[in-house]
């Protein structure tokens, strides 16, 4: 495991920790308001921290994925120059299949 | 038809079909139909992903105010991680588009009409020159209309898989590293929802479960209470399930692999459609 993604799982289980409705419900009943102040700044420290860190894994998988495009996007070009020469093909074949329609009534009025 | 032209007809239909690699349209259509259903579920989880993180967020002030009023500077720190998460989210999901938009292509041209439309064609073609022929010199130019027929439809049907083969052949490595790249995304994706998730069960569990059964009012809707009770208590069991859903999803990565190898066998691309059924619906379970 990287280094990053053993702060984030320590990050993580420290936010569940301090979420935990044992905790809460203590913090809400506490008195002291300076103390709830430091709680809650410590809290969302610890949140803010954990979600800036999958954001930058997030971005990071984003951004190589992005690395892939151009060749992906040739690929549709490429599928799409095939569906559109067999599109040529079945015409071509129809223009051959209505002269040729053509020719046999004529021969069949001659 | 001349003998000589039957037997030069079997060989060139024998050589396309070398030629063209020995997979049946039928396969190329599937995994075409496998990797558009892959994207459509990739898609689903991160738009869940999305309004997993927005709940947690909101969850998350609420038990802030509980114990200290919060400011709207307290609020913008925390919803800009929301902002910023949405703008990576919707980032992968452009780009999961585009990979949908690969296989859609792909899935096109597996499923074209082309041969059909050339058979009838050629029908009509080889009908006409015979109404000629019977006119001209009393008898058809060509004696079996149906070879004729099946032989280009056979013809159009090796170009497509051709087209299919060589486009696979081309663009392996790429789609072969964007799948490993949608692993980690996967892994990324379902580590942050499992933490999500266990944060608006804790906050859920107090806000609407806990807090109105230790107030001195009897709960007032006790079956209300209860069913919300259990929705809260077994969202951590849609997770778990989207764990091994998730595991089930990374095995489009090897039957891609082995399919472009000419190892897979069908039964393994059906179990995986089945298995990216299921990871849709356990993620709209989330959501």
């Amino acid at each position: 495991m990287e280094l990053r993604d053993e702060i984030v799982e320590k990050l993580r289980n420290l936010e569940i920790a301090l979420n935990s409705s044992k905790i809460q419900t203590l913090m809400e009943n506490e008195k002291d308001s300076a103390i709830k102040e430091a709680f809650v700044r410590e809290r969302t420290d610890i949140i803010v921290a954990r979600v800036k860190l999958e954001n930058a894994i997030l971005e990071q998988i984003s951004i190589r994925l992005k690395q892939l495009e151009p060749d992906i996007k040739a690929g549709i070009k490429d599928l799409e120059n095939e569906a559109k020469k067999l599109k040529s093909t079945i015409e071509f074949m129809s223009i051959i299949n209505r002269v040729t329609g053509l020719l046999a009534k004529v021969f069949l009025i001659i | 038809m001349p003998k000589q032209t039957h037997k030069a007809v079997i060989f060139i239909t024998v050589l396309i079909t070398f030629l063209s690699g020995c997979r049946s349209t039928d396969e190329y259509k599937r995994l075409a139909e496998a990797g558009t259903k892959y994207a459509d579920a990739v898609d689903s989880l991160l738009d869940t992903a999305g309004d997993i993180r927005i709940n947690a967020t909101s969850e998350q002030l609420l038990k802030d105010d509980r114990i200290q009023n919060r400011s709207i500077d307290d609020y913008i720190k925390l919803s800009q991680l929301d902002v910023e998460r949405l703008q990576i989210l919707s980032e992968l999901r452009t780009h999961n588009q585009l990979l949908k938009r690969y296989f859609e292509r792909l899935q096109e041209l597996a499923t074209s009409k082309a041969p059909e439309q050339a058979q009838s064609e050629i029908g009509g073609i080889v009908d006409n020159l015979n109404t000629v022929g019977n006119k001209l010199r009393g008898s058809s130019l060509v004696s079996n209309n149906e070879v004729f027929k099946g032989v280009t439809g056979f013809i159009i049907s090796s170009q497509i898989r051709g087209a299919l083969r060589e486009e696979l052949e081309k663009r392996n490595k790429t789609i072969d590293l964007e799948l490993i790249t949608q692993r980690e995304l996967l892994d990324a994706l379902g580590k942050s929802i499992k933490q999500d998730v266990e944060l608006i069960q804790i906050a859920q569990e107090q806000r609407l479960v806990i807090n109105p059964l230790v107030q001195t009012a009897p709960v007032s809707n006790g079956d209300t209470w209860i069913t919300t009770r259990r929705t809260v208590l077994t969202m951590q069991k849609n997770v778990s399930q989207l764990a091994s859903a998730s595991m089930a999803m990374n095995n489009f990565r090897d039957v891609f692999k082995a399919f472009v190898e000419g190892r897979t066998e069908s039964d393994r691309i059906n179990t995986l459609l089945t298995d990216i059924e299921s990871f849709v619906a356990i993620v709209t379970t989330l959501k």
